[in-house]
């Protein structure tokens, strides 16, 4: 029996080891593109250059960009293969680049490729790039980051939260929402600032007064053509206060001809009871005073009281902008169908109906926002 | 050296006969000793020793002395020897020797004969030819009683007497070794011991057919040999006061002459983890230390095979920066990641051996050849890369920690073949090699008792001293696997 | 003829590990696929049908104490009867064992070793399994209780890491009550999960130490395991969504892809999915010696000879069925993997209870005789 267990061991060892990769035989993918350009895919992959920063200062360029194309997904990555001496290696993605022009029935297609490859992560930031090639923004380098594809992602996770006109969407939770009744993705718009620079250029390490990066720009959300919505900052900011991504939000608001700004320390803002038609938007935003430029006395009770009504009444407004723009373009990102589905399942049958054209524009709003102002930061009043 | 030509009676022979063939042996025995003293007229009184095994103080003191010094009157000096002897020097003892052969056996073995006319009297003065109690070298301590037992048979018992003055700490001796007639004893608390484990382990031992035993080691291969494992059943120990311990629990001392370590039986996986300075600690600090052992056993283990099934099948698991660090590293080793390891380990192994075998006089240049060579130039001329350098050594010092030497041989194999595995297979051949190591350790039995005891099957009332230890009041339990009589400890501190 | 005792613990360990060996593959996605968000309201049933099971289990477990579930069927019926029925039982079990291998391979070779042959994925799951077989039921037990201890552990590391991802919105709708799915997501875990558990019959009573301990922790496993697992289904529910859970194959793998530890480790998904590998392992080595103990009996063959037999007789069909299998997985993906060992259990089942029933009825008319 010992024998029969060396043989099948040896056996093994000496037919080799399939799935065994080596480091160095890795082409490691940090970001990638899926566009269409004539009716064929086109795949654009952002690798990092394997080289050690010697003591020569700056390296060569961190990354290099492939691209591929094919009458399939399938097909281009199959011609960016035979570019590359490496494997490509994705798991540790960090973003994905959906370009518009396959927003449209091919992102089934899309989603299909990246649910079923079984070594990518569900973690990876989507984002889209409406007036850009993507290509583009995967060449183009950071200098605050040698990796410039973690730069990216970083980038959007941070806007999120502290500007509040933006936000990160996960690979799983843009796969949900697609999957889901009643709701569409939104992502976050990148866009390139100044002139497009080839990855292999490393001029922009070298400056520090560049005039080349990547921004977050405003959300998009696509209708089922691949029609780009794109939502302004008012819309943007009333999708994040509704979806709760706000944790420092500045919200400016005027005050006759003067202005003032107040951040917001909480907001807790959701959809309430269903009566009718009529779909109640309740919420609390807890906020303090950051800039104050008004002329009435800050140390006055019924100022404090005004201002938040105020405010109250510019948050209301954002979100009313962002439910409005979700009717007239009759795409619902904002998620009230899937709010209804989930929590008034007789409402509306979302297996026979189309959400979207008939049930959206019927529904009514009544916004309910409470904000609270706690603090007004070191000063006493105002100067 | 000297024959035995025939089996005769000595009271037959003619002392002279005996002190010529004596006399004869001298020429090729230069530490034979033949005095010739004449305490009056026409008395001979030889004494004979050899100067190699008895102690040369003793005879001046008790035997020369006494014909030299004090005038012998009367007829028999050898009888008014005797008598003061008995009379005066009560820790001497003294023989009468009938054969040729029991003279000669008497006479190597450290005894001075003394011959007058055709009486043969054989005076104990054995020199102390082994060393003396020294500190413990195998098994080092900081805490505690720093003594360790020596080749002396009589002195290890007396060492364990010592601390357990008791009247239930049985002693049973057998021989063992057809050629060598070696001298074993078997210990054990008879009022806690499990008499069905003495027993076997008796007719263990009684089993054995071999011409010589050396150590208490070579029992080994003697008792659980129904185990296919390299884990190690049976613990050695030096050190008395681990052995109290030991028979304390309920379990059985075997000693030996000529040997510095006691067996133990029977052992379990836990106890390899346990040292006798666990109980001179506060009970916080020594349950962290076992703990510590715990996890440097299984890191000792397992690091270089997780390390290679996560860089050659599941990189996904490292970070992007640590991966691309990871490939610039490995991108001027021209090896495969388990050649790499291998090699590393391979080194290692050989550092370690020979670290052990070098006197430490020569110890320092063997460690800074180590450092040197294999941390810094091997990585210098691009054969091994940094990272592997940190899980080798990762791997190796956790394999350092463990008092018990035997427990090295377990480590080294499951290592290699976790490797093996985990560069066949990834992280499922590294789990399956670990099931195998788990069903391992399970298949084992030690006296028809699980291996694996306390931990599986599970004792509740017995983990207050397994993974850790909790206060000594506490632990007022003797292990109830092991004890049958007198389980509770009569440690009643209020 | 059994010498080996274990304790009451170490029996309700080994029941607790055996309730998870279709978990994986089986269970989690039909489970989700057909009850949707009013899960919950499926596990409640079939706990309390559980239960019932449970109790039918305790009675044959209690008749004719001295003897297992092989000895049982011969002290019942007559000498050829006995041997069909326990040849018939053996096969069902056979094929039981089969699927849960089969079932791992396939998750093993879809999710970690990709380009490797199955053949040689099938090999090195046989490793542990040919080994475990050399042995009996006492060591299977202290290797339950191991596998118990790192399942436990994975499994806290993984809720607690993931908790910060669970979105309680994804629960809802909260009933989408529907008749005919629940009822066929409940009888399917019912059977599915419970049935092999009672595989334990082959343990007889009196080798348990302290026998009158079982009822109680079989019953405190069986309550703990269903606890678990409501707890899984509801961190894959909760985290991914129940659109997500139901397209993929092991959605209880996908689950832990979303893990991320401190923001930095992420992609463990493949460490701690060791687990159902672990314990798959186990349930497949435990039903062998099921089957080993079976020919042990059934031919009254001793100690070596049992070794040899069992390796002959089962190991290498069983490792030969499980290699042919594999390259039909897609064949049995989408019902049949749910259909097949569903009616496996069943007959499983019915069969101790069938012979439960007769040999109560033989004991009567053996005591009016």
């Amino acid at each position: 029996m010992k024998k029969l267990i060396l043989i099948i061991g040896v056996i093994i060892m000496c037919t080799g080891c399939w799935n065994y990769k080596e480091l160095t035989e890795l082409g490691i993918v940090t970001a990638m593109a899926i566009s269409k350009k004539d009716n064929k895919y086109v795949i654009d992959m952002q690798f990092v250059n394997i080289v050690e920063a010697g003591d020569k200062g700056v390296p060569e360029s961190p990354i290099s960009v492939m691209s591929g194309e094919g009458d399939t997904i399938a097909d281009a990555i199959r011609s960016i293969n035979m570019k590359m001496s490496k494997v490509f290696f994705s798991s540790n993605m960090e973003y994905m680049i959906i370009d518009k022009s396959v927003a449209d029935e091919s992102l089934e297609e899309v989603m299909d490729f990246l649910a079923r490859d079984t070594k990518l992560s569900l973690n990876f930031l989507i984002v889209t790039s409406t007036n850009e090639d993507p290509k583009n923004v995967l060449a183009a380098l950071s200098q605050f980051n040698l990796n410039p594809a973690s730069n990216v992602s970083e980038l959007v996770r941070r806007s999120e939260g502290r500007y509040g006109a933006s936000t990160s969407i996960t690979f799983k939770e843009f796969l949900a929402k697609y999957l889901a009744n009643g709701i569409t993705p939104v992502i976050p718009n990148v866009k390139l600032v100044g002139e497009v620079l080839e990855a292999e250029d490393n001029e922009t390490l070298k400056e520090s007064n560049s005039n080349n990066y990547v921004e977050v720009d405003n959300l998009v959300a696509f209708d089922e053509k691949g029609e780009a919505i794109i939502l302004g900052t008012d819309e943007s900011f009333g999708y994040n206060f509704l979806n709760n991504h706000i944790q420092n939000g500045a919200v400016t608001s005027a005050c006759g001809e003067n202005y003032f700004t107040v951040q917001t320390l909480k907001s807790k803002i959701g959809f309430g009871e269903l009566k009718g038609n009529k779909l109640s938007v309740d919420g609390e935003v807890q906020a303090e005073v950051f800039f104050y430029g008004c002329e009435n006395d800050l140390n006055n009770e019924k100022t404090l009281d005004k201002l938040s009504k105020i405010t109250k009444k510019t948050i209301t407004e954002y979100i009313e902008k962002t439910i409005n723009l979700a009717k007239e373009k009759k795409v619902d990102f904002v998620g009230i169908g899937n709010y209804l589905y989930k929590n008034e399942n007789d409402y509306f049958d979302f297996d026979k109906k189309d959400w979207n054209t008939d049930g959206l524009s019927n529904i009514e709003l009544d916004y309910n926002i409470e904000v609270t102002l706690l603090k007004q930061g070191n000063l006493k009043g105002d100067i | 050296m000297y024959k035995i030509t025939e089996i005769a009676n000595i009271k037959n022979m003619n002392t002279k006969d005996i002190l010529n063939e004596l006399i004869d042996l001298k020429n090729k025995m230069p530490d034979l000793i033949i005095k010739d003293i004449k305490p009056g007229l026409f008395k001979h009184v030889y004494i004979i020793t050899n100067e190699a095994v008895s102690s040369g103080d003793k005879v001046n003191d008790f035997i020369l002395k006494h014909f030299s010094g004090l005038s012998i009157v009367g007829s028999n000096p050898l009888k008014n020897f005797k008598r003061d002897v008995e009379r005066n020097i009560p820790s001497i003892n003294f023989k009468n020797v009938d054969t040729r052969e029991s003279l000669l056996e008497f006479l190597f073995s450290g005894f001075t004969i003394v011959i007058y006319k055709n009486e043969v009297i054989a005076y104990e003065t054995r020199a102390e030819l082994d060393r003396g109690v020294t500190e413990p070298t195998g098994e080092p301590v900081i805490r505690g009683p720093k003594d360790s037992f020596t080749e002396n048979y009589n002195k290890n018992i007396g060492l364990i007497r010592k601390r357990i003055k008791s009247e239930h700490l049985c002693l049973e001796e057998l021989t063992i070794g057809t050629q060598s007639k070696s001298k074993v004893g078997i210990m054990y608390m008879e009022n806690i011991c499990e008499d069905a484990i003495v027993d076997k382990l008796k007719a263990m031992l009684e089993k054995i057919n071999i011409d010589g035993v050396m150590d208490v080691n070579n029992f080994k291969s003697f008792i659980n040999k129904e185990n296919h494992t390299l884990f190690p059943t049976l613990l050695y120990t030096e050190k008395p006061d681990d052995t109290c311990r030991f028979l304390l629990d309920g379990r059985i001392a075997v000693t030996m002459e000529n040997s510095p370590s006691v067996l133990i039986a029977p052992t379990f996986f836990v106890d390899f983890f346990h040292s006798s300075e666990d109980y001179y600690h506060k009970p916080f600090f020594s349950s962290f230390l076992r703990l510590i052992r715990f996890v440097a056993y299984f890191l000792a283990i397992i690091t270089p095979a997780l390390f290679i099934a996560i860089i050659t099948y599941d990189q996904e698991i490292l970070p992007v920066s640590l991966l691309i660090n990871f490939t610039v590293q490995r991108s001027q080793v021209p090896f495969p990641a388990i050649v790499e390891a291998f090699v590393l380990m391979f080194t290692f192994e050989l550092l370690y051996e020979g670290d052990a075998r070098t006197p430490s006089i020569r110890g320092t240049s063997l460690s800074i050849l180590g450092a040197l060579i294999l941390g810094d130039a091997a990585v210098q001329a691009g054969i091994i890369s940094p990272i592997m350098v940190i899980v080798i050594a990762v791997s190796a010092i956790s394999s350092l920690v463990f008092i018990y030497y035997d427990i090295q041989g377990s480590i080294r194999f499951w290592r290699y073949l976790l490797m093996i595995l985990a560069a066949l297979f990834g992280m499922v051949g590294f789990m399956c090699g670990f099931i195998l190591l788990i069903l391992n350790l399970c298949t084992i039995k030690t006296f028809g008792k699980p291996y694996l005891l306390p931990l599986a099957p599970f004792l509740i009332k017995d983990q207050s001293n397994a993974l850790v230890r909790r206060d000594l009041t506490k632990i007022n339990k003797r292990p109830s696997y092991l004890a049958k009589k007198n389980i509770i400890k009569e440690v009643n501190i209020k | 003829m059994n010498r080996y005792k274990i304790s009451s613990l170490t029996f309700s360990l080994i029941f607790m590990c055996m309730l998870n060996s279709s978990l994986l593959g089986i269970i989690f996605p039909y489970i989700l696929h057909e009850s949707k968000t009013s899960f919950y309201l499926s596990l409640g049933i079939s706990f309390i049908i559980g239960l019932f099971l449970i109790f039918i289990y305790l009675k044959i477990f209690n008749f004719l104490p001295d003897k297992d579930i092989f000895e049982k069927i011969q002290a019942i019926f007559p000498k050829w009867l006995s041997k069909i029925i326990s040849l018939i039982l053996m096969i069902l079990v056979f094929f039981v064992t089969v699927i849960i291998i089969w079932r791992l391979v396939t998750f093993i070779s879809s999710e970690f070793l990709v380009e490797t042959p199955n053949i040689f994925i099938g090999l090195l799951i046989a490793a542990p399994l040919f080994y475990a077989m050399l042995y009996d039921f006492d060591v299977i037990g202290r290797l339950a209780t191991f596998c118990l201890v790192v399942a436990f552990l994975l499994l806290m590391f993984n809720v607690i890491s993931l908790f910060s991802q669970v979105d309680i919105s994804n629960l809802k709708p909260l009933l989408n009550f529907d008749f005919n799915h629940t009822s066929k997501s409940v009888i399917v875990f019912s059977f599915v999960v419970l049935v092999p558990a009672f595989l334990t019959l082959i343990i007889p009573k009196d080798n348990i130490v302290d026998a009158h301990k079982v009822a109680k922790s079989v019953l405190i496993a069986y309550t703990l395991e269903i606890f678990s697992i409501g707890l899984i289904a509801f961190i894959i529910v909760s985290v991914l969504g129940i659109d997500i859970a139901n397209i993929y194959t092991f959605p209880s793998y996908v689950v832990l892809k979303t893990l991320s530890v401190l923001s930095f480790i992420q992609n463990t998904e493949n460490i701690s999915i060791l687990v159902w590998v672990l314990l798959m392992t186990f349930s497949g080595s435990f039903c062998l010696l099921f089957m080993k103990a079976g020919l042990k009996d059934l031919f009254n063959l001793d100690k070596k000879k049992t070794q040899i037999f069992s390796i002959l007789f089962i190991f290498l069909p069983f490792l030969g069925v499980v290699l042919y299998m594999l390259p039909y997985e897609i064949y049995l993906n989408k019902y049949k993997y749910v259909s097949v060992p569903l009616i496996l259990n069943i007959s499983i089942f019915g069969m101790f209870v069938l012979i439960y029933l007769i040999g109560i009825i033989v004991n009567k008319f053996k005591k009016i005789a």
